[in-house]
Order: C-alpha cells, then structure tokens, then sequence
C-alpha cells in the first residue's frame, strides 16, 4: 500500500466501517446509508490514484431511465453550479449517477481530516441532493424548483 | 499561515509566467484574460481564488452567454463532456447563460508544489480550448451534443496516446 492507501484505511478504520480493499487497482469500496425517502444508499468509491491524488465517488443504487435523461441532465446542471468541491456526473449510456470529489497530496500523506473531507463532502452532497433525483424523475417537479427548494433549506 | 503561503505561491507562479494580472486583496483572486485557440472562442476569463487555508479555484469564464433557448442544448453537451473527468467540470449558469471550467485544488495541508499549481491553473485554459469548439457547433451549428462530445473525447484520448 502506497501512503494515500495506508491513510484511506486508517480513515475508514477509525470510522468503523467495512469495506472491500482491492489491492490491485488501489480502491477501497463500502457502502453508506443515506437520509432519504427515496435515494437512501449509495456505494462509495475511494481511489488512490498515484502516488498524490485520491478520488472519491458516491455512487446512487439507482439509474436515470433514458426518457427522464434531458430532465436529469438539467437538475444536474443547475446543481454543479457554483459548488466548491466536486460536481455531480451522469453516465449517458446507462445512466448511472455519482458525486465525485478528488485531493491532491504532494507529499502522498494525507492526514485523517483532510480524508474525511473528501469522503464527507461526497456523502452528504449524494444525500442532499438525493430525493431531488426522484423529484424530478418520477414526480414531474421541474429542476429550478426542486434545486431553488433544497438550497433554500441550507 | 497557509493561506498567506498559499497565495504566494500563486502569486509566484502567476509572475514566472510574466502574466498580466490584478489581484483582488478583498477576494483573495487573481484575475486576466487569456488568449486561447478554440474555434470562434478566442479568449477568456481566468480567476483564481484561494479559499480558507488548503484549497483553491480556478474559473475559465468563455467569452459568450449562452442563449436562453439553448441552454438545455449546452447543459446536454457539457454532461456530456463532463463525464468521467477529474479535475474539474464545465458549468452553465441557467439564469444568464455564463460558462465556465471550474477547478478546485483541495490541497491539503502540505507544502505545495508549484507544479500542480501550474496543472491546477492550465487545466481550464486546456479544457476550454479542448471543447469550446464543440460547443460552438452544437449551439449554432446544429451538431448533436452527445456525438460531439464523444468525438471530442476520443480525440484527447488518442492525443495522449499518441504524446
């Protein structure tokens, strides 16, 4: 295990979390409940991808049917903008949606909080935005709508 | 603090390349204008803002507002586009048309090497001149987003192979 490797397990350890570790291409994979009605999991995906950069991604359990793709596509959109760390991203192939967030760390030693970071900031933005899906999915709410009414809770 | 640190080596960074830039004390931003080499697409905006101690953005503005009518063709491309990408994503303000590249380098709290500074600040310029064409094509000349998007892609791919 390279130094992003060994504080990814560190991390993940002191959180008391299981996990799946594949050694070969350096990813660690477990999966997280979500405060949802509708979108209450995702798999989280923890990659180090060299030596200094580490990715991470939420991944819903869910896939955006082909006929509500254009309307995803807009919610997504509206959601990116402006964000801080990380963007959500839709496969158009098969419509899988996740969050993704990454860290560069020039000395390959990220600390605990500088992980939790990374990890927390791709839970909890899979989990705000989360029901939005289905919003707009399944229960014809328009994306500006569903968007403007999450970001007037924060 | 890192912070002051950070900034400076920005501010480094930014003067060895002997840019021409203001910089924003308030805001902590670094702000030019940049040539680039993309179709109709011949400059932008770039601003580099240092935030709290460990991380900044980058934000390559492109000189046009989309038009309202075709906005949900752009937000289309730029799905497209932003699939699968690491550093950073293209982003469409619904409201007014704006695009951008946005980049955030969340660095830590480590001794930052100029080197991703520089990779961190490029990217966007990169990303512009990569698939600002594309854009022009499919909100003015008809192109299909997704294809033109794919093509695109493919294009870096075998670029980097061939590199």
């Amino acid at each position: 295990m390279n130094g992003i490797e060994t504080a990814v397990k560190a991390y993940l350890d002191s959180q008391n979390w299981h996990y799946q570790h594949d050694a070969e291409k350096r990813i660690f994979r477990l999966g997280m409940r979500l405060e949802n009605e509708d979108a209450d999991s995702c798999d989280i995906t923890l990659q180090a991808r060299d030596e200094e950069d580490l990715s991470c991604r939420a991944t819903y359990e869910f896939k955006v049917p082909e006929s509500k793709r254009a309307a995803v596509t807009e919610y997504i959109t509206r959601v990116n903008y402006g964000m801080f760390l990380g963007n959500f991203q839709m496969d158009l192939r098969d419509g899988e949606i996740f969050y993704k967030t990454y860290g560069v760390f020039s000395d390959g030693v990220p600390q605990n909080d500088e992980i939790r970071r990374i990890v927390q900031v791709a839970i909890r933005m899979a989990e705000k935005y989360g029901q939005g899906f289905y919003e707009v999915m399944y229960k014809g709410a328009s994306p500006k709508t569903v968007v403007e009414q999450i970001e007037a809770n924060d | 603090m890192q912070s002051t640190s950070l900034t400076e080596r920005i501010r480094h960074y930014y003067d060895a390349q002997e840019w021409r830039y203001q910089y924003d004390e308030e805001k902590n931003m670094f702000r030019m204008y940049m040539k680039i080499d993309a179709d109709e697409l011949d400059s932008c905006e770039v601003r580099t803002t240092v935030r709290k101690d460990d991380y900044f953005t980058t934000l390559v503005n492109l000189p046009l507002n989309v038009p309202e009518k075709k906005r949900h063709l752009a937000a289309s491309y730029i799905s497209a586009v932003n699939y699968g990408l690491l550093l950073g994503c293209f982003e469409l303000d619904f409201r007014d048309g704006e695009i951008r590249y946005k980049n955030t380098c969340f660095c830590g709290d480590t001794d930052f090497d100029e080197r991703y500074i520089e990779r961190h600040i490029l990217v966007g310029l990169q990303m512009c001149e990569l698939y600002g064409p594309g854009l022009i094509d499919v909100l003015f000349r008809g192109a299909d987003p997704a294809e033109t998007a794919k093509k695109l892609k493919d294009k870096d791919r075998e670029d980097e192979e061939s590199f």
